[in-house]
């Protein structure tokens, strides 16, 4: 197996791999940035060329793609508090507190560090110990799903900064967007009110654009022209955006390591994904942290935290596919599309039989974390600049990407209304103070929790003990009450 | 007690659940055919709600609220002229065309943002500049680079 995972770097020397293993890097650095625009939507789109592609250039571009869509998503978060994915909505919390007082370029290097440190081990595991922690996601039944949904919902409500009332309104408002549209267990319609345009439900693209893009762009519409202008006017040069390695070791090796083993377990459960890893990487940070007083308003370790997780996932997403066949999410779907286009079968036997073939995947993965920090030490600057942009040209460029992007990737102009719509709803929520990142948290993790929840049920003739009979479950509900206590009951007053 | 616009607020996140409330009743009950079924979930939610919007409107009532300035959201009349810019976007977008839409779009929203720097007549021109460069950066950004198809307008 070592051989096959040597060769797998080995091949990454050929010019024309490495050179697919950049433009993937860049293709998915501009796409996580935009705001609208997703690593999803990148590697969708590489798809149709895969064909024409050889499988190493391929799935070296696909993974690269991944790799730095997810890093990506966080840089127009910290600049310009628009995370360009939802997985980088809490980098965006704590980041932009930075890049309001002036540690942009601190940021920034440490947010591409922490994605460095979280995308190489998460490659490490993919390699070492795929199988046999694939074997662990197999014990988890449809209760123990449920119980690491429930517990990410609960998570969401008690991380969020401010009343956790309303913290709970914004996430059941999320779920309950999530229940409009057809029900994939009965034929039966829900909230669409006869439209043929909702029965296919709120899809995810129009509700990040909208909560996100749209509502950034209307509250800048009431803020002054000197509240831009009171953004960082430093000058920045590269070697800024070096980390300052006594903020590393203030954030700590184990902050990055155990962030790294959420990552990449939460990446490896179905339904999982980089936004659930990242906060509960942060909510676990936040409980064992010294300092939980500067979480939400700058915390280098609760940046560092969620960062490294979700970059941590990308490598755990891919166990599950390549190992059992079950894609995870979004983009996972669309590499096993990657990998049935060039007849490779994901599931149990690929890695036994096809080691040297999927081995460039792997490397890849490990080589674009790599990529990550060098590309901020490169690209920071640029990145900064972001910022100070002129505001007419800022403004009218994200509301005609956010708004011609939810077209091109949809086709559809009720899906610009639909972004429009959600925009709207969520300018007024902030305009009352309601945090808006549970709300995207429960439009995502919705369909998983009412999936399980009916499962179980099913499964159980209706007995609601069967949520709790399992041990899995039962250690996950403890652990959602120890957040609760340590995040709520026993959380330290902010001074 | 007295009735703020945060407590106002919380009554229409409550109406808003009513409302939710009435379509999912339209559907069946839960284990009326043996199983949960499409409602029981929004039910469930309906009670969250219901618990976190009272919970809001008690703790305002009752002055024990802590309000937390938030800095960026204030409510502007340039605001209400991005909502309408945006709607008519989308409203003109096909009939229109990505160029022709996408020109006067960039041209009001740049606008609407320079006006506060220049001035409105100065910023006439340069946000002319701006929404062509934005429409040829779009078009070569998503029709050029990425081969995605955009409307060309019903002339």
């Amino acid at each position: 197996m070592l051989a096959d995972l040597l060769g797998g770097f080995a091949a990454l020397a050929n010019p024309e791999t490495f050179l697919y293993l950049v433009g993937g890097f860049l293709m998915g650095l501009v796409f996580g940035a935009i705001p609208g625009l997703t690593a999803t939507l990148a590697i969708a789109l590489l798809l149709p060329f895969t064909f024409a592609m050889e499988l190493t250039n391929a799935l070296v571009m696909v993974m690269a793609i991944f790799m730095s869509g997810i890093y990506a998503g966080s840089v127009t978060g910290i600049t310009v508090n628009i995370p360009g994915a939802a997985s980088g909505a809490i980098t965006t919390m704590e980041g932009y507190a930075l890049m309001k007082r002036g540690h942009g370029a601190k940021a920034l290097s440490l947010d591409a560090l922490a994605s460095s440190i979280g995308g190489v081990l998460g490659a490490a595991v993919l390699m070492f110990v795929a199988v046999p922690m694939s074997q662990f996601a197999l014990m988890f039944r449809t209760p123990d799903k449920f119980a690491l949904v429930f517990m990410a919902v609960v998570t969401v409500v008690i991380v969020a900064k401010g009343s956790i009332w309303k913290s709970l309104v914004t996430v059941t408002l999320g779920l309950m967007i999530s229940t409009v549209g057809f029900d994939n267990m009965v034929a039966q319609g829900r909230f669409d009110f006869g439209s043929a345009n909702l029965i296919e439900g709120v899809q995810l693209l129009p509700a990040v654009i909208g909560l996100f893009a749209i509502c950034e762009l209307l509250l800048q519409g009431g803020a002054k022209a000197r509240a831009a202008a009171d953004r960082p006017a430093f000058k920045v040069r590269h070697r800024d955006f070096w980390p300052d390695w006594k903020d590393v070791r203030d954030i700590g090796f184990w902050t990055y390591v155990k962030s790294s083993v959420i990552g990449v377990l939460i990446g490896m459960l179905p339904g999982g994904g980089a936004s659930m890893a990242s906060f509960v990487a942060y909510a676990e940070a936040k409980r064992v942290s010294k300092k939980p007083e500067e979480y939400g308003n700058g915390s280098h370790e609760g940046l560092a935290a969620a960062e490294t997780a979700n970059n941590a996932m990308c490598g755990g997403a891919v166990v599950p596919l390549l190992t059992l066949g079950i894609p995870g999410d979004s983009v996972t779907a669309i590499i096993f599309g990657v990998l049935l286009i060039h007849g490779l079968v994901p599931g149990p036997g690929l890695l036994t039989n096809e080691m040297a073939t999927i081995a460039p995947m792997f490397a890849a993965l490990m080589v674009a974390a790599v990529f990550v920090f060098l590309s901020v030490l490169i690209f920071g600057p640029y990145y900064i600049w972001l910022s100070r942009m002129n505001r007419g040209v800022l403004y009218a460029f994200i509301g005609m990407i956010a708004m011609v992007g939810t077209y091109a990737s949809t086709y559809s102009v009720f899906q610009m209304w639909m972004a429009l719509a959600i925009g709207i709803f969520a300018w007024l929520l902030r305009l009352m103070a309601y945090p808006l990142v549970p709300m995207l948290m429960g439009i995502i993790l919705g369909p998983y929790l009412e999936l399980y929840m009916r499962r179980t049920l099913i499964t159980a003739n209706g007995d609601a003990m069967a949520f709790v009979t399992n041990p899995i479950s039962i250690g996950l509900y403890a652990m959602t009450a120890l957040f609760i206590y340590f995040l709520r009951i026993k959380a330290p007053k902010v001074a | 007690m007295t009735m703020n616009r945060q407590a106002l607020f919380a009554l229409l996140i409550l109406a808003l659940d009513a409302a939710y409330l009435q379509q999912a009743l339209l559907l069946p009950l839960p284990f009326a055919r043996g199983e949960p079924g499409p409602s029981l979930m929004p039910l469930v939610l309906v009670a969250a709600l219901a618990i976190g919007a009272l919970g809001v409107l008690v703790q305002e009532l009752r002055g024990t609220a802590h309000h937390e300035d938030d800095e960026d959201a204030r409510f502007g009349l340039r605001t209400i002229a991005l909502i309408v810019l945006t709607g008519a976007f989308a409203w003109a977008f096909e009939p229109l065309g990505y160029v022709y839409a996408t020109l006067g779009y960039a041209f009001g929203v740049a606008w609407l943002f320079e006006q506060e720097r220049l001035g409105p007549l100065k910023a006439v021109l340069s946000s002319a500049l701006i929404s062509a460069g934005i429409t040829g950066v779009g078009w070569l950004f998503f029709v050029t680079l990425f081969d995605l198809f955009l409307p060309s307008g019903n002339f």
